[in-house]
């Protein structure tokens, strides 16, 4: 078993008998989980008219990181560049469990006979816990999701409660910014569950690793609004239309795609073209 | 029989191979990523296309992108490595910027500000002694002083503005400002006078075009034979120039490459009580197959974060515990001034003004666009302002705290990118034993054991720091007297970009990996020719340049201690880069 893992009955909230039922949506929940939370982060650095943006008290009338697919490009990017062992993705993960503990299921997931798992108070830690106990791969995107929940948890511990899954994207904007204090300074709680359940080599790096974690997360979501990503077409290596974050930025006006060149050319200042070394140093 | 072998193509590797096989000799290199040899249609210059961390054109990983991921390096801190794999290496994305260093840094320096430099880690010989090899490689190139477009007239109105004065020489003499000495050609034709691209197509245009996307790659202008594209990143000159060898030197040989070539081991031997270099192992990235190649001398030149991961892999000696240690980077920071008015940040050469302040660093000013933009406002060590500041609520002469601009103020600010002027801080930041690249305890990876980057970046010494505020604060005064409405600075986190000195040469055999030749203390034949091999960080000047001076002497010492040759820099004339038998070996297919 990977450290930091915990029996599939460590907690009794879902009988075993719903289990097969709960598996059926473990899967869905999650993602859902992560989405929301990532697309929590891109509404936090490029708000817009969206449902997250109103969830977070900050909008804008022009589109934002929602519009942009920027969480798609976040979760994508994460999950290719963080090429870390499968079992310190599944240890974080589990380390962090606590942050959706008890958060509810989606509710639009629940319909039919799913709707028992509500009765019995099936939480998304529950879902969780079904996806880390098989032995699938899990992409970097859902620990640091998890991270980014845990600590939304810390500064509102009811923001378990909202319109989304994710505690962190029921944060308000300013709230958003003070769970990534604490991941960024490493908070002690945080360093001791890392501590508690990772492997060796994080469990010497807690904190490097929660200011690794804290940064790219950051420096990711402004990152992408802005880029073409949404747009892009990988087999012809072009935008098939315009980006949204070249509007945004008043990029290029009325391009698809870049320049090779511009009318730029202002001569050469105090009209000299070429320099040489100094008298002092040989020069002429 | 293979007489050289040179690991890695980036802004060094080439230098040397180039050299040594116009010399005659017979030159391998082998480069761990892609080769791009069609870089035209290879590139786009959409942003994340290029310059995803995980799936990029420009990243550090092997070639085949969107199948494996890029590979793996610790960061136990908030910092992000622009390091990139494939034929050209980090010049593919640099700006071109080919300033010499300041002469302070040199042994022979005796000037009245000697003191202010990081004396402890000069470089072991005299300035005037690298002249020869600056000019060598400045005609080579070709370096060129930059054209201005219309953000260059605001760092210089900037200048102007605080009362510096213009440097009118390639040296860094005193407080100046001037246009850079670009490895750039100079827009001739309808290069820089339109944005019709049909006119845009070589030779009608020839140099820059003004295109703005120099950390993209430069495939300008279009239809250019490869060696005529405007940025001399080392694919567009030095690569071409070694595989092309036999047409435009008398005794030249072609050299040897070969591309998605990881070498994962440094094969030795020991001899009277210190170690031989003999060859190398390497690992094909696309089949896994291994090789290994044997050769009188090996030249280590994949960076700084690798020939330390190699070196260490390969259980060579370490005596003093200096591998990897003394890693400088700058201590770049970032200062953004917002105005009212057009000033062509996302357009033209990327980086065509400067300002040196010896002792302390450097300022540059650098056009980007929206997304690297973006990237640069989200990258910093103060939190977010208005939020938290990490500790650090560092305040001066711009406005409020430093910190991320995100949210609302980050959408305001970038709401027009080209009303945007940034500057760059190039710090003199001092060689420190604890910021440093080792072997990780992360699992190792396909090609063994996998380097850990720890920069401190709180912990740099008082003079680093001190600078670095000197610096910033000169900045947002340029900025503020060239008519800035607002002005923003990040505090950057460590960013490795500018990197140097992980393999340090030095006289001083405690503190330093390599002899004042760059040959390694305790293996011999093994040499360095990269980054790594500065002693210092120069002075905060960009370091491309006077790496590729170092190798060029570099070159000669192999050539002369090992192979019983004569020196040539102070002898012969240098064959540009642009010279005809070099485009008619390109236009012939030799290189690629």
């Amino acid at each position: 078993m990977v450290a930091g893992l915990w029996p599939l009955s460590a907690k009794a909230d879902v009988p075993p008998s719903l289990q097969p039922l709960l598996s059926e949506i473990a899967g869905p929940a999650i993602d859902l989980l992560v989405y929301d939370t990532y697309a929590g982060l891109a509404v936090m650095a490029v708000p817009g008219p969206d449902r997250y943006s109103r969830a977070q008290g900050l909008t804008s009338a022009t589109p934002g990181g929602i519009e942009a697919h920027s969480p798609d490009l976040i979760q994508h990017t994460l999950d290719f560049y963080i090429a870390w062992p499968d079992a310190y993705l599944h240890a974080l993960a589990a380390a962090f469990r606590e942050g959706v503990s008890d958060v509810p299921l989606p509710r639009e997931l629940l319909t039919g006979p799913l709707l028992v798992l509500e009765a019995v108070g099936a939480r998304m830690d529950d879902a969780l816990k079904l996806v880390l106990a098989n032995d699938q791969t899990v992409p970097a995107s859902l620990p640091l999701a998890m991270l980014m929940n845990f600590a939304a948890t810390q500064v509102r511990p009811s923001a378990v409660v909202g319109p989304t899954p994710s505690p962190f994207a029921n944060l308000k904007w300013h709230e958003k910014g003070m769970a990534f204090q604490r991941i960024e300074q490493a908070d002690p709680e945080l360093v001791a569950l890392i501590d508690q359940n990772a492997p060796q080599p994080l469990k010497e790096g807690a904190s490097g690793l929660l200011r690794f974690a804290g940064g790219t997360l950051l420096e990711l979501g402004g990152f992408a609004t802005y880029t073409e990503w949404h747009v892009f077409d990988r087999r012809t290596r072009r935008a098939t239309r315009r980006p949204l974050g070249w509007d945004l930025s008043r990029y290029m006006p009325g391009r698809t795609t870049p320049a090779d060149g511009w009318p730029e050319f202002r001569g050469y200042y105090e009209g000299r073209t070429e320099t040489h070394t100094a008298p002092q140093y040989g020069g002429p | 029989m293979t007489d050289v072998i040179v690991i890695g193509s980036g802004g060094g590797g080439p230098v040397m191979a180039k050299e040594l096989a116009a010399r005659g000799l017979d030159v391998l290199v082998l480069e761990g990523g892609p080769r791009f040899p069609d870089s035209e249609n290879e590139w786009s210059r959409y942003e994340n296309d290029c310059n995803s961390p995980a799936d990029g054109y420009f990243r550090w990983g092997p070639s085949d992108r969107f199948d494996k991921p890029p590979w793996l390096r610790e960061l136990p801190q908030n910092s992000y490595a622009f390091q990139l794999a494939g034929a050209g290496g980090t010049t593919l994305h640099y700006f071109g910027n080919s300033p010499r260093a300041m002469p302070g840094v040199f042994a022979d320096y005796t000037g009245p500000d000697a003191d202010r430099y990081d004396v402890a880690h000069r470089f072991p010989f005299g300035y005037r002694e690298l002249i020869p090899y600056y000019e060598w490689v400045e005609e080579t190139l070709p370096v060129e002083t930059a054209a201005m477009g219309t953000k260059e007239t605001f760092f210089f109105r900037g200048a102007e503005g605080i009362g510096l004065p213009v440097n009118p020489y390639k040296d860094i003499l005193f407080d100046s400002f001037r246009p850079q000495e670009n490895a750039i050609l100079q827009p001739e034709g309808t290069a820089g006078r339109t944005s019709n691209e049909y006119l845009l197509r070589y030779p009608t245009a020839q140099g820059c075009t003004f295109c703005g996307y120099c950390f993209q790659g430069c495939i300008e202008p279009r239809k250019a034979p490869r060696n005529l594209k405007a940025k001399r990143q080392t694919d567009n000159s030095y690569v071409p120039m070694m595989l092309t060898a036999d047409r435009w030197a008398p005794e030249g040989r072609p050299v040897r490459f070969v591309c998605d070539a990881f070498v994962t081991r440094i094969l030795s031997e020991p001899a009277n009580g210190r170690a031989v270099a003999r060859g190398v192992r390497w690992r094909d990235t696309q089949t896994g197959e291994e090789h290994e190649e044997t050769a009188p001398v090996v030249v280590m030149a994949g960076g700084c974060t690798e020939n330390p991961r190699l070196w260490l892999n390969s259980q060579l000696p370490d005596p003093n515990g200096w591998v990897g240690r003394g890693y400088t980077d700058h201590a770049l920071d970032w200062v953004i001034g917002v105005f009212d008015e057009f000033t062509g940040n996302s357009r033209g050469a990327s980086s065509s003004a400067r300002a040196d302040f010896p002792g302390r660093g450097a300022i540059e000013q650098v056009g980007l666009p929206p997304a690297l933009q973006a990237f640069a406002m989200g990258f910093s060590d103060s939190g977010i302002r208005g939020v938290y500041d990490n500790g650090r609520p560092l305040t001066g002469s711009w406005d409020g705290e430093a910190g991320r601009v995100y949210g609302r103020e980050l959408k305001e600010v970038l709401s027009n990118v080209d009303r945007l002027v940034n500057m760059l801080v190039l710090t003199d930041d001092d060689v420190e034993p604890q910021n440093r690249a080792l072997r990780s305890t992360f699992p190792e990876d396909e090609n063994g054991p996998v380097p850990r980057l720890q920069i401190e970046g709180r912990e740099r010494s008082a003079r680093t720091i001190a600078n670095r505020e000197f610096l910033a604060d000169r900045a947002a005064r340029m900025l503020r007297a060239a008519g800035a409405r607002r002005v923003l600075r990040m505090n950057f986190a460590p960013l490795p970009l500018h990197v140097h000195s992980s393999m340090r040469m030095g006289d001083d055999p405690s503190n330093s990996v390599l002899d004042p030749f760059c040959e390694g203390r305790w293996v011999d034949r093994l040499f360095v020719g990269d980054n790594s091999a500065l002693a210092n960080a120069l002075g905060g000047p960009n370091p491309t340049l006077t790496t590729q001076a170092l190798c060029t002497r570099t070159a000669e010492r192999i050539f002369i201690k090992y192979f019983g040759g004569e020196p040539w820099v102070d002898r012969e004339s240098p064959v540009s880069s642009l010279d005809q038998r070099v485009t008619e070996g390109v236009l012939a297919g030799a290189a690629g």
